[in-house]
């Protein structure tokens, strides 16, 4: 179920009114820059995409279908500007380390996470394991509209999700056991 | 989605970087006239009509034509 306020910010820019823009951008640019500089680990590469997402928002808005899912259309906008752009730039494989296929991490590292761990941990994650977390974990964002931007049946999401969940908790293991992480941690 | 899972309920605390004042007022600078509708100069109306006209013109004219050649 659609959000009132993406509802009438919909009707708004179908209706070719500013406000309608307004509304969207206030209610979704802090969160489509999170996941842009989060995909692309530049603030530059998320400002720009950023612009480009919210300039299709405009052009395209008054075509939008009333019952559209204004969150899924921004992210699914964004996210492909990110993948042409990181074809351009090829700066998607710049970070990306091997971080292996996970073998079960141990049950405490959950409980330990902090969130600039987490950050991280989740910047030396693979693009696509780092978008799927990101996505799935934005308020609003169905798991359908996930699946449907990824392009893939609600099960591989699931599979996919859970792959890049025990990735992740495993670089967080690996950076816990970092005699210099653990330095900080203990001086914060 | 599953917010009870620890992992998840972190990324979701991560998600929001506002845009600085000055992005945001370059976008809206760009974003806005996009909305407007272009209006066209009503001479491309004006120059629709006329070749429409001449094209009817020419056709009852070649019409005349023919069904003359035909009925001489």
């Amino acid at each position: 179920m659609a959000d009132p306020a993406d509802i009438e910010a919909l009707a708004l820019l179908r209706r070719r009114d500013p406000r309608g823009f307004e509304l969207a951008y206030r209610r979704h640019a802090a969160s489509v820059r999170g996941f842009l500089r989060r995909m692309t680990r530049n603030d530059d590469h998320a400002d720009d995409l950023l612009q480009i997402t919210f300039l299709r928002l405009a052009e395209r808005g008054p075509e939008l279908r009333a019952d559209s899912d204004l969150p899924a259309w921004l992210f699914t906008v964004a996210r492909n500007a990110c993948y042409d752009q990181m074809r351009v730039t090829s700066s998607s494989t710049a970070h990306d380390e091997a971080l292996e296929v996970l073998t079960s991490p141990p049950p405490d590292v959950e409980a330990r996470l902090l969130l600039g761990d987490v950050e991280h941990a989740l910047s030396r994650l693979k693009a696509e394991d780092r978008e799927i977390l990101l996505l799935v974990s934005i308020e609003g964002l169905s798991h359908e509209a996930v699946s449907k931007m990824l392009g893939l049946q609600s099960a591989a999401t699931r599979q996919r999700l859970a792959r890049a969940r025990s990735r992740l908790l495993a670089a967080l293991d690996k950076q816990l056991k970092e005699p210099a992480t653990l330095q900080k941690r203990t001086l914060a | 989605m599953n917010h009870t899972d620890p992992v998840l309920t972190r990324l979701s605390e991560l998600h929001r970087v506002e845009p600085k004042a000055e992005l945001t007022a370059r976008i809206r600078a760009a974003a806005l006239p996009k909305l407007e509708l272009r209006r066209v100069h009503p001479i491309w109306g004006w120059a629709v009509v006329a070749s429409v006209m001449c094209y009817l013109l020419w056709a009852v004219r070649f019409v005349a034509v023919i069904s003359h050649s035909i009925a001489s």
